[in-house]
């Protein structure tokens, strides 16, 4: 039966009426442009969910209704990862400028493993701190599941890859915050250095 | 510039493939649909959805399966966006071995038959006994087990026996 029904599908197919296919390819890459910046949109919306919930937390504070500029156009990583610190430390101010008690660093997503090692083993040996905790990013997003867990719609915005991999430390004294900031801003591997002043 | 002749580069490949694969998926599209108009659109939505991914997919995935496998998708949406408006029935009588259609017309009832099964197996008919991939790629094609695909092809065709008769499980 089955060649048969082959050459029945071929009959089937006979009245097929002449299409000019020479401008689909043209048509088809506008078409999925289209779709692509529709994708796009689709991410940068769940960017906006993150920083609309770190206001609501009074972490940020922007309107609701508009991503600061630097984040509009980034992954999720970062806004995604202060949201985390915000809900798992509450009793703390973040961001802390001027004098912070506990650190959080993320590392570039780009990052290679070479220079992850040379920042934990800097900030190991580094006086100024204390109770370094290395997260890798399934691991912050396991954390982030477990405390977001009341908001299933913030969780749907937000995947594994929405999370950055981390340091977490404390220093030694608060004052040493701005110092110890400037230090590591520019390392090779660190994408972002946040202070928080926890009592 | 760099970026800009990677981008044209790929766009060239994209082209290609929209050449050689336009005529078979809209083939496809039209024994899923029967309506060659649909199938047009259903392959244009086909290939503007690769494209949209096609800086990931141009290099890395068997295309052919991958676009067979888009193309699925957009049959099932448009068949699920279509039913809950309307109600489709296959005239046929459902009186087995009483085929009242001369030979000629065989493959009219035989489409006609395709459209009263249900579409996952009408997909599992067309990719298997019509592009005559393998089981293995069938059940790849629509992320199903192996012997999802064995089993409800054995249904379909058993199906498609009784409806159309006698005369053509013998020919």
């Amino acid at each position: 039966m089955p060649e048969h029904l082959k050459h029945l599908f071929d009959r089937a197919l006979d009245d097929e009426p002449a299409f000019l296919d020479g401008e689909v390819a043209r048509q088809v890459m506008a078409q999925g442009r289209g779709i692509r910046r529709r994708r796009q949109l689709l991410v940068g919306g769940s960017a906006a969910a993150v920083v609309a919930v770190l206001a609501a937390l009074n972490f940020v504070s922007l309107p609701a209704d508009a991503p600061p500029p630097e984040w509009a156009g980034q992954p999720t990583q970062v806004p995604a990862a202060l949201a985390m610190i915000a809900k798992a430390e509450p009793q703390c101010t973040w961001p802390a400028p001027d004098a912070a008690t506990d650190v959080f660093i993320s590392v570039r997503h780009e990052a290679t493993e070479q220079q992850r090692d040379a920042l934990q083993e800097a900030l190991g040996a580094d006086p100024a701190v204390r109770g370094l905790i290395h997260e890798t990013r399934e691991e912050a997003y396991e954390r982030f599941k477990v405390l977001w867990r009341d908001s299933p719609d913030f969780l749907q915005s937000v995947d594994v890859a929405s999370m950055p991999e981390s340091f977490r430390l404390k220093l030694i004294r608060s004052s040493q915050y701005a110092e110890f900031a400037a230090t590591y801003a520019g390392r090779p591997g660190v994408e972002e250095i946040f202070g928080g002043d926890c009592p | 510039m760099r970026r800009r002749a990677a981008e044209a580069a790929r766009d060239e490949e994209f082209t290609a493939f929209v050449v050689a694969a336009t005529p078979r998926l809209r083939r496809t599209a039209y024994l899923m649909c029967r309506d060659w108009h649909l199938a047009q659109d259903l392959t244009q939505l086909t290939l503007a959805r690769m494209y949209a991914s096609w800086s990931r997919i141009w290099r890395t995935a068997d295309l052919e399966a991958y676009s067979r496998r888009v193309l699925m998708n957009a049959v099932f949406d448009q068949r699920k966006r279509r039913s809950s408006s309307e109600v489709v029935s296959a005239d046929l009588p459902d009186r087995p071995g009483h085929p009242a259609v001369p030979t000629a017309e065989l493959h009219v009832t035989l489409m006609r038959a395709l459209s009263t099964l249900p579409v996952r197996d009408q997909a599992i008919v067309v990719l298997r006994h019509w592009e005559d991939h393998s089981v293995e790629r069938v059940a790849e094609i629509l992320d199903v087990s192996v012997s999802v695909v064995k089993m409800q092809s054995m249904r379909a065709l058993a199906r498609l026996r009784d409806l159309l008769g006698e005369d053509f499980a013998r020919q």
